[in-house]
């Protein structure tokens, strides 16, 4: 599912450490970001802060009750 | 605030956000605010900063696993907390962007997104630790209209993620010959007036030089115990006894490389400072004892883990134990078993202070008969519990 925009992405990082499982960001480059590691959230922090808070990927989460716990941050519904 | 900000930003590439007493941005001086947000907020420093502002009220220092670190300073209200300024993000120095980039160039990622990580790793300022520590004090005061020291300001490093990483300086021996001597000599002479005034001046000005290849951890550790070396050398020539000294060193060094944080290896560092000061200081207090005395006072310091009985004491000077308690007595004011009690307590202080033993522990290596007899002793001496003392 996709990121809405204009996120605090301090609560989304909590939001994302509190997850039982862990929380991938893919890109359409095939990059996979597992957003529970601090390097890769830099990663990711970088490219949100150069493509001025757009981010063209999506959030995978390993266990499906996290989408839940995430719902706040992101687009649609699961 | 704002001229404040500018001022920084004469000389660093630094912003300024302002939360809520609940940590929640309100405003900064950064114009791609809400994404730079996101590095103050990479791991979980919302927590360490809610949790230093119950009980606290000077800076706090915080550092990530990555090493990227953030001031944050706290103005309060009637003892409670109105809002943190938060000055940041930064790295400390050269290694760990070094090393970041390194880590992120290993990463299996597309050129785009590496190249944007690694690009804006550049852009993020470095700022050496003394300046650091200059701009928290500043800050505090432009806040609070307090002054503070170096030694107010406090530390978290969030390190659930990885092991200890960080980077810069905690005692800085290059560049600074003049602050390195007169510590020497405030060591030598055992001279603790000066030694708190010194050591707020002294301790973070100049660059220190490399003393590892590019292990910031390694860096800083090894800074230390070059402290802890001259140190102990320059308590020598006060006066400190050759053995104590080692031990102390001993000590220390092995409390330094069993750290594992920047706070710890601040706290180990203040610690043994002050320590080597005080006791060059006690020595030189008690250069009106007569020298037997003076020996019998070292042979209880060397011992006080050890059992020590009054003919052992007698025996080593020379003396029958009524001569040498009569004399202990007319010279130090103290009963010897008094004495050795009272030396006992300081060593514990020490140990609460600077270990991880338990009472239990430490009441067995005092020799005291039994914990609950420690904790009486430690009471009456000091009026709170060995426990409370730990806090």
């Amino acid at each position: 599912m996709k990121l809405k925009q204009g996120i605090d992405y301090g609560k989304f990082f909590a939001a994302v450490t509190s997850c039982q499982g862990d929380v991938y960001f893919e890109t359409i480059e095939n990059d996979r970001l597992n957003l529970k590691s601090i390097l890769s959230r830099f990663v990711f922090a970088s490219a949100v802060s150069q493509q001025l808070g757009k981010v063209n990927g999506v959030i995978v989460c390993m266990v499906k009750e996290d989408y839940q716990h995430l719902q706040n941050f992101l687009e649609g519904e699961k | 605030m704002q001229i404040f900000s500018e001022m920084v930003r004469c000389c660093h590439n630094l912003y300024l956000w302002h939360y809520d007493a609940e940590f929640r941005l309100l405003s900064s001086d950064c114009p791609a605010e809400s994404q730079i947000d996101a590095f103050i907020n990479l791991s979980n420093f919302r927590d360490a900063v809610l949790e230093h502002q119950k009980n606290h009220h000077t800076p706090l220092i915080l550092t990530n696993q990555i090493n990227l670190m953030c001031v944050a300073v706290f103005h309060t209200e009637e003892g409670k907390a109105q809002n943190v300024y938060v000055l940041g993000p930064f790295f400390i120095d050269d290694y760990s962007t070094r090393a970041l980039e390194i880590r992120l160039r290993q990463l299996n990622l597309s050129l785009a997104l590496r190249d944007q990580a690694v690009s804006f790793l550049k852009t993020l300022p470095v700022i050496s630790l003394s300046r650091v520590m200059e701009y928290a004090i500043m800050l505090h005061f432009a806040v609070t209209r307090q002054t503070i020291a170096t030694s107010d300001l406090n530390y978290y490093e969030d390190t659930c993620d990885a092991s200890f990483n960080s980077a810069g300086t905690i005692v800085d021996s290059h560049g600074t010959y003049e602050a390195e001597q007169e510590m020497l000599r405030i060591v030598r002479e055992g001279d603790i007036e000066h030694f708190k005034q010194h050591m707020d001046k002294m301790v973070f000005v100049g660059k220190p030089g490399k003393l590892s290849n590019g292990n910031s951890s390694r860096q800083m550790k090894n800074l230390v115990l070059v402290c802890i070396t001259l140190f102990s050398r320059a308590a020598i020539e006060g006066g400190l006894l050759p053995e104590i000294a080692m031990t102390l060193t001993d000590y220390y060094f092995q409390n330094v490389e069993a750290c594992n944080s920047i706070a710890e290896l601040t706290k180990i560092s203040h610690s043994m400072q002050e320590d080597f000061v005080q006791r060059v200081y006690k020595i030189r207090r008690n250069q009106n004892f007569s020298k037997p005395i003076r020996a019998c006072c070292e042979y209880i310091e060397m011992h006080l883990e050890e059992p020590i009985a009054l003919k052992e004491l007698a025996d080593f000077l020379g003396y029958s134990e009524y001569y040498l308690s009569k004399k202990f007595k007319s010279e130090t004011g103290s009963f010897l078993k008094d004495y050795i009690r009272e030396k006992r307590i300081e060593r514990a202080k020490f140990l609460l202070k600077n270990t991880s033993l338990t009472m239990q522990e430490i009441s067995a290596r005092l020799q005291f008969n039994s914990q609950s007899y420690f904790t009486e002793t430690f009471r009456k001496a000091e009026g709170i519990t060995p426990t409370e003392y730990r806090k």
